[in-house]
C-alpha cells in the first residue's frame, strides 16, 4: 500500500509540506527535545500525502494524530487515508489548538472522517503578583523524591484522562522529579497531594495539581499552589489548561488569579469507527 | 502600521520584548503564540510568510523578525 504509515522522523516530510504552504494548518508544536524523546522511544510514524502529513505517536493503547497541511482540503484528503494507514490500535486522538474562531473549521474536517469531540480545554493565565515573593515558606511542602514516583504515577494514572491530559510516562515523570518540578505534601507514608509544573524562562506551566481524595479538606491544595507561586515569583506568567465546562475548577483558578485566554484545545477522538 | 514591538505586545502585553534576545527560550512566546504572531504579521504587513520561514530562528527576537520582514520587502 502506498499510503501506509512509515516509522521514522517526520522532519523532512514537514519541510516538504511547508514548501508548498504559507501559514500551514497544523497542530504539530513538538519541540526538539520532545521529538528526540519520541524518536528514541520508537513511538513515531507518519503518513505523507499530497500537501499534507499526518504524524502518529503511540501512547498506551491509542495514537495521537498531528497534522501539517498546506491547506484544509489536503488535511481532509490525508484523513481519508487513515483507515489504510495500517496502525493498530486504530484508536486516534487529535488536539486542535487555536483561537476559538479558528478551531471549529478544522475540527469539522476531523468529524467528516469519523472523529467526535471528546472534550475541550481552555487556557488560563496568571500574572505574577506583587505578594508572591512574600508568601511564607511552608515546611509541609517539599519537592518530590524519586522514591515518590510509584505513588505519584499510580495516583496520576487513576485521576487523569489518558485521551485528554498528556499523561507523563515513567521516563518523563522521573525527569520531572529529578528536575524539582514536582511538589508534594506527605501524609504519613502517603502522598497527600501533588503539583507538577514546568518552567521556561518567564513562564511556568502548571501541569497537574491534585489532592489525594483520602486527604481532602485539609488545605493541601492551597499549600501546594501558594508554594508554587512563591517558587515561580522570578517569572511573570503561569499558564494552565482546564476542561472548559469544569466550572468548579475554573472558579478555583480564578480565585487564585488566573484568567481565561483566547486559546482553546478541542480533543477529537476516533475509537476505531474509521477502520476497514 | 504597527511596529514589530506593538504586534508582539498585542499578543503578550505583559512582557518587555526589547529586553530579550530569545523570546521562546525566555518563555515570552510559545509555539501557539508563534502561529498567532505569524498570522498577525501577515495581516499587519500585507504579506504571506512562507511555511519554510516559520521556524524559531526567524522569531528569536525583534532583530530576527526585522530581518525576516526585510526579506519580504517590509523592513
Amino acid at each position: 500500500m502506498g499510503w501506509r504509515a512509515q516509522p521514522g522522523s517526520p522532519l523532512d516530510a514537514i519541510q516538504r509540506v511547508k514548501q508548498a504552504a504559507g501559514l500551514p494548518v497544523t497542530n504539530w508544536f513538538a519541540g526538539a527535545g520532545q521529538l528526540e524523546r519520541w524518536m528514541a522511544a520508537g513511538t513515531l510514524c507518519y503518513l505523507e500525502s499530497p500537501g499534507a502529513l499526518l504524524i502518529f505517536r503511540r501512547d498506551r493503547d491509542f495514537h495521537h494524530v498531528y497534522h501539517v497541511a498546506a491547506e484544509a482540503a489536503a488535511l481532509g484528503a490525508a484523513l481519508g487515508m487513515l483507515p489504510d494507514a495500517g496502525l493498530s490500535p486504530a484508536v486516534f486522538t487529535a488536539e486542535i489548538v487555536g483561537r476559538p474562531e479558528d478551531v471549529p473549521p478544522i475540527a469539522a474536517i476531523y468529524q467528516e472522517h469519523g472523529f467526535a469531540r471528546h472534550t475541550s480545554l481552555i487556557r488560563m493565565a496568571r500574572l505574577a503578583g506583587a505578594g508572591d515573593a512574600a508568601l511564607p515558606e511552608d515546611s509541609e511542602v517539599a519537592f518530590g523524591r524519586p522514591a515518590d514516583q510509584p505513588f505519584i504515577q499510580e495516583f496520576l494514572d487513576s485521576v487523569l484522562d489518558r485521551f485528554r491530559d498528556r499523561m507523563p510516562d515513567t521516563e518523563e515523570l522521573a525527569e520531572m522529579l529529578s528536575q524539582r518540578q514536582a511538589l508534594v505534601v506527605r501524609r504519613g507514608a502517603d502522598v497527600g497531594g501533588v503539583l507538577i509544573f514546568e518552567a521556561t524562562g518567564l513562564t511556568s506551566h502548571l501541569r497537574y495539581w491534585y489532592v489525594n481524595p483520602n486527604f481532602r479538606d485539609q488545605g493541601i491544595g492551597a499549600r501546594l499552589i501558594k508554594t508554587f507561586f512563591r517558587l515561580s515569583c522570578g517569572g511573570q506568567r503561569i499558564v494552565l489548561w482546564v476542561v472548559s465546562d469544569n466550572t468548579d475548577a475554573i472558579d478555583k483558578y480564578q480565585h487564585y488569579g488566573f484568567r481565561p485566554e483566547s486559546l482553546v484545545d478541542w480533543i477529537m477522538i476516533d475509537k476505531g469507527k474509521g477502520q476497514r | 502600521m504597527k511596529t514589530i514591538e506593538e504586534v508582539l505586545k498585542g499578543i503578550r502585553p505583559e512582557f518587555d520584548f526589547t529586553a530579550s534576545q530569545d523570546f521562546l527560550g525566555d518563555g515570552m512566546l510559545d509555539s501557539f503564540d508563534m502561529m498567532t504572531l505569524v498570522s498577525d504579521l501577515d495581516k499587519e504587513y500585507g504579506i504571506s510568510i512562507a511555511g519554510v520561514d516559520i521556524v524559531p530562528e526567524n522569531f528569536h527576537n525583534i532583530a530576527s523578525i526585522q530581518e525576516l520582514l526585510r526579506r519580504y520587502g517590509k523592513a
